[in-house]
């Protein structure tokens, strides 16, 4: 090398070195200049940062809870939340659609090419189906399936369709009660969802990480009622069937425990399915035995005679002459069906004469009359826990023109709801003490333990147990042979009633419409020891309308059932002599093991004729369990509850003899 | 074939920090793929790192057999492949965001413009070590170093790659500082490209780009859109504090706020989940392997090593300097990648080529060829 090379190669050396100090430098400086911005976010600023970052990283959320479940006083249920899960893909998560598609197509029942075309779309949200059922979403959610998701909806579901449809009411799509029982016990039943800490990713969606899973939806109270679900479809069935035979618009009826003033069930016809409430006219969501407005007629006799009985103007045995069926009256004349003479106070109620009436409230007076419908609790609300009731319609006393209230002493001019003359006549079976009828029992929780019994309603004696009674006893006289309520006697109980025939008021007229009437009884049973009492309204019947040819034998079919499914003792040696045994009761919780038990503890001495028991709403296993302790074989056909069985519950039949049992999924 | 010499110096430092920096990369990396290696444990891109990562380990011991004066010879060679396929990319480059980078080659896609990167430093080496450039050369002796340099970046700015291409610009005008640069052709480069920044901000730039350096002045105007980057990023570095919130904890990185958070903004995952601690440990790394590797650019026994050396570690220095600040929110967002920590096949690759190639100049600074 020459030496001009070696002084270049010298200098070059030196310049080089020069410029890896730099370089050294310069990179060393930044690195400090990077750890300094580091610590200043981290460390200065840190706190900041991290508000920041808790602040778009955790967001409240709402633990979604069913609506509660409304159940009847067995338990059954009549309104269920439900969960609607929908399904949806996330695109960017599924590396095999086709494998996917092959799992989910199965269990939805949908193509799997059109399912594969939906998963391999690449968009982060797809509907793959909306509205799965519990076992759809059950087997999606257990294949694990890797960017499918499950968006839950929320449902409502009437597992007996139209039964009770106005008393329970439904529920609108933003999931708010708006009728009967789901709008008053909204509140209670539409629980407010807990709040959770949950963390929220990039995309505004809610991670969960192992150590704090997604919460259950859950479902804390539900709300049981007094109403029977057996008792309401008796009552319902029998209804529809007079207004169905009368050819009648409508009919309503009401039965009430007579002691504690219990609603057991509350029928209307026509009925509506919450179902598809959207399908129903308007007009048939309301909850007529409270809100409608009618002219009773001569059920309203009942509490004449109560006021009488209690101002002692007239005792029970003493006489009335009834004009031979015509009365004038200012410028009105006032008819009885069957003319008679001389009558006494009894029988003025037991034939139902209206003149008798007429002459008991004049000597009785209007105020008192007044006061004592006032104290039966008509003209105002019964207070009952059921939206939209009505007061009915009673004028003030003073306001009566003599020809106003000696109609009204047979029920025309008043108005009245089908609740008010059941629980007036109830406050008559129970002695004198008026309560305040109830639908609801109690709050439960989710498995229908109790929570917490509701407070009955408030109770006001408003007649004297010694009128009471004699009332009771004439009462009892009017379904007897000659009495207008004939058709109302049962054949293993006593019972008690009053009919009532009301001319309907044209409303374009403002006057009697000459053909339309309302059909009415009012009665209870056992008359000698009062559980149940009813009141039965059917409004416009067609051709002969009076209250004992439609209304009772309404009563009589709801009591001859009813009184054996509660339990009550017949009380009375049946018509035809022959010895019908007692039926069984179910009031226990109807899980199968207590459902057993309680068959076995009630089941009388085996003979070779065996009663039947009432299998209906029992699971499989506990109504064979049920029936081979009878003594009984059982012939299953479907799965589910017990919804059929042939010979029904109450009949007799030989030892070893099959029940058919009909299941369905309710 | 193996000389007792060529172990004997074998700069073990530069492979241990390599070493070290690699797993805490792939510590790193674990964690802002969690997501991904939960979905899929077999098949995601952690998986795939590795592999690159033993395939790079592969390239290493390449680098290290060939001795580096031979890459005087290839050097045109390789350049001329680099700027081939550079060519071939953008015709037939795989279209991902709207660039085409990356070339199919057989089920592996790779980046022809990472291995433009060491080509170009082969070629500027070989060009500025050969006997007829002077320190201080003229320009006419600057002007072949400069088409070397700019025919790459204006095809990788094509795809368009801006932080790539400014890469490479960078790496070259590092080299020619080292050559030694006039000051009237620094103040000369200087007033062109104060001037040139106007037309060049309204004509060349486009629209995002202009976003992302006036979204490093004030990101909080546009928090959700162009800001979000930066937004999020600071939120994961500052929200990590002193100690870092631990191993898989990273909020940001799992819930998925940071985008990009394998490949460029891999840094901020680690100070998240690291801290402030953690930091100050991956810097303090990175410096001192620029510093071994500066080591062996001052022992080199020629000039061609010396410069293949000084490039190389002009661009692991430069990469790691830009891409930690674009992450701690003083520079723009350009996609430049942290070396040996982001996700990246041929990125690593050539970055485990490049320490090979180090390891080479060193290892055979006292082996002389016969003339």
């Amino acid at each position: 090398m020459t030496s001009y090379e070696d002084g270049k190669r010298l200098r070059t050396e030196a310049r080089f070195r020069r410029c890896c100090g730099a370089l050294l430098v310069i990179g060393i400086l930044v690195c400090v200049g990077l750890v300094c911005r580091a610590g200043w976010l981290q460390v200065v600023q840190g706190d900041k940062w991290r508000e920041i970052k808790i602040g778009q990283v955790q967001g409240s959320f709402q633990v979604p809870v069913y609506r509660g479940t409304i159940r009847d006083g067995q338990g059954r249920p009549l309104a269920l939340g439900v969960q609607k899960g929908s399904l949806y893909a996330d695109g960017k998560l599924i590396s095999d659609p086709v494998g996917t598609a092959r799992v989910l197509a199965p269990v939805l029942g949908e193509s799997r090419r059109e399912l594969e075309g939906k998963l391999s779309a690449k968009k982060r949200f797809v509907w793959i189906k909306r509205g799965l059922s519990s076992d759809q979403l059950r087997r999606v959610t257990e294949a694990r399936l890797p960017g499918i998701g499950v968006q839950m909806e929320w449902g409502r579901y009437y597992p007996y369709g139209d039964l009770a449809g106005q008393v329970i009411g439904f529920v609108g799509v933003d999931g708010k009660g708006l009728e009967g029982i789901e709008k008053i016990y909204d509140g209670l039943l539409r629980q407010d969802p807990r709040k959770v800490i949950a963390f929220r990713d990039g995309g505004r969606r809610r991670v969960w990480f192992r150590d704090a899973s997604p919460p259950v939806p859950e479902e804390r109270y539900g709300l049981r009622l007094h109403l029977d679900a057996f008792l309401q479809d008796t009552c319902e069935a029998a209804l529809e069937e007079a207004v169905r035979k009368h050819g009648a618009r409508a009919g309503e009826a009401v039965l009430l425990d007579a002691r504690d003033f219990r609603v057991l069930a509350m029928a209307h016809y026509p009925s509506f399915n919450p179902n598809a409430y959207a399908s129903a006219q308007p007009d048939q969501w309301r909850n007529r035995v409270v809100a409608d407005v009618f002219e009773p007629g001569s059920v309203l006799k009942v509490f004449l005679m109560a006021g009488v009985l209690e101002a002692g103007v007239y005792g029970p045995e003493q006489l009335i002459f009834c004009e031979e069926g015509k009365m004038r009256l200012a410028s009105h004349t006032i008819h009885d069906v069957h003319p008679h003479g001389w009558l006494t106070v009894r029988d003025v109620l037991k034939v139902s004469s209206n003149i008798g009436a007429v002459k008991l409230v004049q000597a009785l007076g209007p105020r008192r009359y007044y006061d004592e419908l006032v104290q039966f609790g008509f003209g105002r609300k019964t207070g009952v826990d059921l939206p939209g009731e009505s007061g009915g319609l009673l004028r003030p006393y003073a306001q009566w023109r003599p020809v106003d209230f000696a109609v009204a002493s047979f029920g025309q001019g008043v108005g009245v709801t089908t609740l008010q003359l059941a629980t007036a006549v109830a406050a008559v079976a129970n002695g004198g003490v008026l309560g305040s009828p109830r639908v609801a029992a109690s709050v439960v929780n989710a498995e229908n333990r109790l929570i917490k019994a509701l407070p009955p309603g408030p109770a006001t004696r408003v007649l004297s147990g010694k009128t009471a009674q004699y009332l009771k006893e004439m009462m009892e006289e009017v379904v007897q042979p000659g009495g207008t309520g004939t058709r109302a006697a049962l054949s293993d109980y006593t019972s008690a009633g009053k009919t009532g025939t009301a001319q309907v008021a044209d409303r374009s007229t403002g006057r009697y419409a000459p053909d339309k009437v309302t059909s009415v009884f009012v009665g209870f049973a056992p008359a000698t020891h009062p559980r149940l009492a009813m009141a039965v309204v059917v409004h416009e019947p067609k051709g002969e309308g009076y209250g004992g040819v439609v209304a009772a034998p309404v009563f009589r079919h709801v009591m001859e059932k009813a009184l054996p499914y509660l339990g009550v003792p017949p009380d009375k040696e049946p018509d035809d002599g022959s010895n019908r045994p007692r039926l069984v009761r179910w009031e226990e919780d109807r899980d199968s093991a207590g459902e057993i038990s309680a068959w076995q503890a009630e089941s009388p001495p085996r003979g070779e004729q065996q009663v039947i028991p009432d299998l209906r709403g029992l699971s499989l296993k506990a109504a064979v369990a049920v029936l081979k302790s009878a003594g009984l074989e059982a012939a299953p056909q479907g799965s589910g509850r017990v919804v059929h069985q042939e010979p029904g519950p109450g009949e007799q039949a030989r030892r070893g003899a099959v029940v058919a049992i009909r299941l369905k999924d309710l | 074939m193996i000389d007792r010499r060529l172990v004997e110096n074998f700069d073990w430092s530069i492979l241990l920090l390599f070493s070290i920096i690699g797993c805490l990369g792939l510590v790193g990396l674990y964690s802002a793929l969690y997501l991904q290696i939960q979905v899929n444990p077999s098949h995601n891109l952690f998986v795939k790192q590795l592999v690159w990562f033993a395939m790079g380990c592969c390239c290493l011991v390449a680098a290290l057999l060939v001795d580096y004066q031979k890459l005087r010879e290839w050097g045109p060679w390789i350049y001329a492949v680099g700027v081939a396929a550079l060519v071939l990319v953008l015709f037939v480059g795989g279209e991902v965001k709207g660039s085409r980078r990356w070339l199919d080659l057989g089920g592996v896609n790779v980046q022809p413009s990472e291995f433009m990167k060491i080509a170009l430093i082969i070629q500027l080496a070989r060009y500025f070590s050969s006997q007829d450039i002077p320190p201080y050369p003229g320009l006419g002796r600057l002007v072949p170093a400069m088409v070397f340099a700019f025919v790459p970046a204006l095809l990788i700015l094509l795809e368009p790659d801006l932080g790539t291409s400014l890469c490479l610009l960078i790496v070259a005008g590092t080299m020619v500082f080292f050559i030694g640069l006039r000051w009237r052709y620094l103040v000369t480069a200087a007033v062109i490209g104060l001037v040139s920044l106007y037309p060049i901000w309204h004509y060349v730039l486009k629209d995002y780009q202009r976003q992302r350096v006036l979204m490093v002045l004030s990101p909080e105007k546009d928090p959700t859109g162009k800001g979000y980057h930066i937004i999020q990023s600071k939120v994961a570095v500052g929200s990590g504090m002193l100690w870092g919130k631990g191993f898989l904890n990273g909020t940001q990185n799992k819930l998925k706020f940071l985008p990009e958070k394998h490949t460029d903004f891999i840094f901020s995952v680690w100070a998240e989940e690291w801290g402030f601690l953690g930091c100050v440990v991956l810097i303090c790394l990175l410096a001192l392997l620029i510093v071994a590797c500066i080591r062996v650019a001052l022992r080199s026994k020629d000039r061609f090593g010396s410069f293949l050396v000084v490039g190389l570690t002009s661009l692991i220095t430069w990469q790691l300097l830009i891409n930690i600040g674009m992450v701690l929110g003083l520079l723009p967002v350009v996609g430049i990648t942290l070396p040996f920590v982001s996700y990246g096949g041929s990125s690593l690759l050539m970055l485990c080529v490049a320490v090979g190639l180090i390891e080479n100049v060193s290892m055979r600074r006292y082996v002389f060829h016969p003339p």
